[in-house]
C-alpha cells in the first residue's frame, strides 16, 4: 500500500483555504461593530489566532504524511514564520478585547482587564497567552543565543500546554457560540492536531523502540570535537532508511533524554546498524558523547528527502561544509552512476576539522569517483564556494543534481551563488539544519 | 545472597498447551514453575520479570506485515477516538457566549 503522503502546494492552499473561512467567520461573528473597530479587531485577531494555533501543531506533529511529502526543513521554516505570526494575534486579540470591552461599557482598562477575566476560561486563556509570549521572547535571535537548546526545547513543549489553555475560551467565544457545527469543526481541529502529535510524536518512537531495540553500540572519536555514534537494533530495514536522510535521536541517559536531536545518518543504514556522527555543540550533544555501551535510544523517522533518488541528471556534485559532511558521506558511498562522474566538494577551516576523511579517500579509491577538500581560510580564493569556482572543479554545472549541506551561512552562499547564475532550483538538494 | 540460573523456558509450551501468552499467563506460569522448584521468594519475583521482559518482547518476532496493520489499527483507534471527542466537545459547549451576552445589553442600551 503507497503511504499517505501530502506535499507543499495542497498543503498550502488547504492551509490558507481554512485560514479565509476562519478570518471570514470572525467577520461575521463580530456582527455590526460596536463602538469603533476594537470588537471587529478582537473578533478577527483571535478566530485567527485559534486556527493558527491548530495549524502549528500540525506542521509540527512529525507526521510522516507531511514530513515526507513537504519536507522538515520547509515544516520548520513555516512554523517558525508562522508561530510568531500566531503569538502576535494572540496578543493583538488579548488587547483588543479588553479594549472592547472597555468602550462597550465605559469603562477604563484596568477594570475591563478585571471583567474580562472573570468571564469562563479567561483566566486560562491568559496563562496561555503569557507562555506563547516567554516562547516568542526566547525564539528572538537575540535572546535564543544565550540559552540552551535544552532550555529552549523545554520552553517550546509549553506551548502545548498554551494551546490547550486557550480552547475552552475559544469554544465559549461568540465566533462559535450558537453555532453548534462551528464548535463540532473547530473541536475535531484541535482534537485531530493533538492526534496527530499523540500518534507520530509520543507512540511512533514508543514502538519504534519496542520493535527495533535500537542501542548504543560504539562511541568512536572522530576530531576533537566530533564523535560517531554506532547503534545497534533489530529489523532496521523496515525503517526504509536511506543515506542522506535524518533521525530525530533521543537517547535515553538521565543527561539526554529530555530532547530530541535531528542528525543525520553518516552511513548507509544496514539491517541491524545505523551510525550519525555529531559535533559538540552545547552540553546536550557532549552529553551523548558519554551515552555508555547499551543506552537505549528512541528514533522518530527517517526524514528528509536529499536521498539519491532525487538525481535526474547524469552528474552529481556532492557539497559539504564542516560537520554537514555526514549525509554527504553515506551518498557518496552509494550515488552510482555510469561513468562514476560523482564529486564531493569537502570545505573545512582546518585539516583536523576533515571528519571521516579516511572513509571518503576509501570510497573515493573503490568507487573511482572523486573527492576534493578545501582546507583553510574562506579568504584564501582557493577555497572559493562560488558557482564559478565550482565549476572550475566539475565542469558544466547544468548537467548536474547539487546536494547541499553546510553551516547555514556557508550553504546560503552556495545556494545564493548557484542561483544567480541561472542554476535550476529543483537540481539543488538541500537539508538545513539549525537549532 | 541467592543465585538463579537463567530460565530457558520458551513460550511454546503455553501455546501447545492452548493458553493465550500473554504477560499474566506468562508470568504466573513462572511464577509456579520457581514455586516448584522450591525457590526462594526473591527468585520466584526475578523468574517471573524475566517472563514479562520475555513476552515484552514478542513484537521484535513479529512479522513485519502483522507490525504494520498493527500501527495502522493504532492510528485509526488513535483517530478514531479523536472524533468521537472532538464531536462530544463540540456537543457539549456553550450554546451562548458569555461575551455575546454583554454585547447584546450594550448594543440594545444604546438604542
Amino acid at each position: 500500500m503507497r503511504s499517505l503522503r501530502l506535499t507543499a502546494t495542497p498543503l498550502l492552499v488547504l492551509v490558507w483555504l481554512g485560514a479565509a473561512l476562519a478570518v471570514l467567520q470572525g467577520f461575521v461573528g463580530a456582527g455590526p461593530p460596536i463602538r469603533g473597530g476594537a470588537s471587529l479587531e478582537a473578533h478577527v485577531t483571535g478566530i485567527a489566532a485559534g486556527y493558527g494555533a491548530a495549524i502549528m501543531l500540525i506542521l509540527m506533529s512529525r507526521s510522516q504524511w507531511l514530513e515526507r511529502g513537504v519536507g522538515a526543513h520547509r515544516l520548520a521554516r513555516w512554523h517558525a514564520w508562522g508561530g510568531s505570526v500566531v503569538i502576535i494575534l494572540t496578543v493583538a486579540h488579548a488587547a483588543a478585547a479588553v479594549q472592547a470591552w472597555a468602550m462597550a461599557r465605559s469603562i477604563d482598562l484596568v477594570a475591563a482587564t478585571r471583567d474580562v477575566l472573570k468571564l469562563p476560561g479567561l483566566t486560562t486563556a491568559l496563562a496561555g497567552t503569557v507562555i506563547l509570549a516567554l516562547v516568542e521572547l526566547t525564539s528572538l535571535r537575540v535572546v535564543r543565543r544565550r540559552i540552551s537548546y535544552e532550555g529552549w526545547h523545554f520552553l517550546h513543549l509549553l506551548t502545548y500546554l498554551a494551546v490547550a489553555l486557550g480552547f475552552a475560551h475559544q469554544l465559549a467565544g461568540n465566533d462559535l457560540a450558537e453555532r453548534r457545527w462551528l464548535q463540532i469543526a473547530w473541536s475535531l481541529l484541535y482534537t485531530y492536531a493533538f492526534a496527530l502529535v499523540l500518534r507520530w510524536r509520543i507512540l511512533q518512537p514508543l514502538f519504534q523502540l519496542a520493535r527495533h531495540r535500537l542501542r548504543v553500540e560504539q562511541v568512536q572519536q572522530e576530531s576533537p570535537d566530533v564523535m560517531s555514534v554506532l547503534m545497534s537494533g533489530q529489523h532496521l530495514e523496515e525503517l526504509r532508511a536511506e543515506p542522506g536522510q535524518f533521525f530525530r535521536w533521543r537517547f535515553l541517559t538521565r543527561k539526554t533524554w529530555r530532547s530530541a536531536y535531528p542528525f543525520s545518518l553518516s552511513a548507509p543504514p544496514t539491517p541491524d546498524q545505523l551510525r550519525i556522527t555529531i559535533k559538540a555543540r552545547g552540553d546536550g550533544t557532549r552529553g551523548i558523547f558519554d551515552s555508555p555501551v547499551g543506552t537505549l535510544v528512541l528514533a522518530e523517522g527517517p526524514y528528509g528527502k536529499i536521498t539519491s533518488w532525487r538525481r535526474r541528471r547524469p552528474r552529481v556534485l556532492l557539497i559539504a561544509g564542516g560537520v554537514g559532511i555526514t549525509p554527504m558521506r553515506a551518498l557518496f558511498e552509494v550515488i552510482d552512476l555510469p561513468g562514476k562522474d560523482v564529486t564531493l566538494v569537502y570545505r573545512a577551516s582546518r585539516e583536523q576539522d576533515l571528519v571521516l576523511k579516511h572513509e571518503l579517500d576509501e570510497i573515493a579509491e573503490r568507487s573511482g569517483a572523486r573527492v576534493v577538500y578545501l582546507v583553510g581560510p574562506s579568504s584564501d580564493p582557493a577555497n572559493e564556494m562560488s558557482a564559478d569556482a565550482l565549476s572550475r572543479i566539475v565542469g558544466d554545472l547544468s548537467d548536474h543534481d547539487v546536494y547541499l549541506c553546510a553551516s547555514p551561512r556557508l550553504a546560503a552562499r552556495v545556494r545564493d551563488s548557484l542561483m544567480d547564475r541561472g542554476f535550476p532550483r529543483h537540481q539543488l538538494h538541500e537539508e538545513r539544519f539549525s537549532f | 545472597m541467592t543465585t538463579t540460573t537463567p530460565t530457558t523456558h520458551t513460550l511454546v509450551p503455553l501455546a501447545a498447551a492452548g493458553l493465550p501468552a500473554t504477560p499474566r499467563v506468562v508470568a504466573l506460569a513462572a511464577f509456579d514453575r520457581a514455586a516448584n522448584e522450591g525457590k526462594v521468594p526473591a527468585d520466584v519475583a526475578t523468574a517471573s520479570l524475566r517472563a514479562v521482559h520475555r513476552i515484552a518482547r514478542l513484537p521484535i518476532a513479529a512479522p513485519a506485515s502483522l507490525v504494520r496493520w498493527t500501527l495502522r489499527m493504532v492510528t485509526v483507534i488513535v483517530f478514531g477516538a479523536a472524533t468521537a471527542f472532538g464531536v462530544s466537545l463540540g456537543m457539549n459547549a456553550p450554546e451562548i457566549s458569555p461575551t455575546s451576552v454583554v454585547q447584546h445589553h450594550v448594543a440594545s442600551s444604546d438604542q
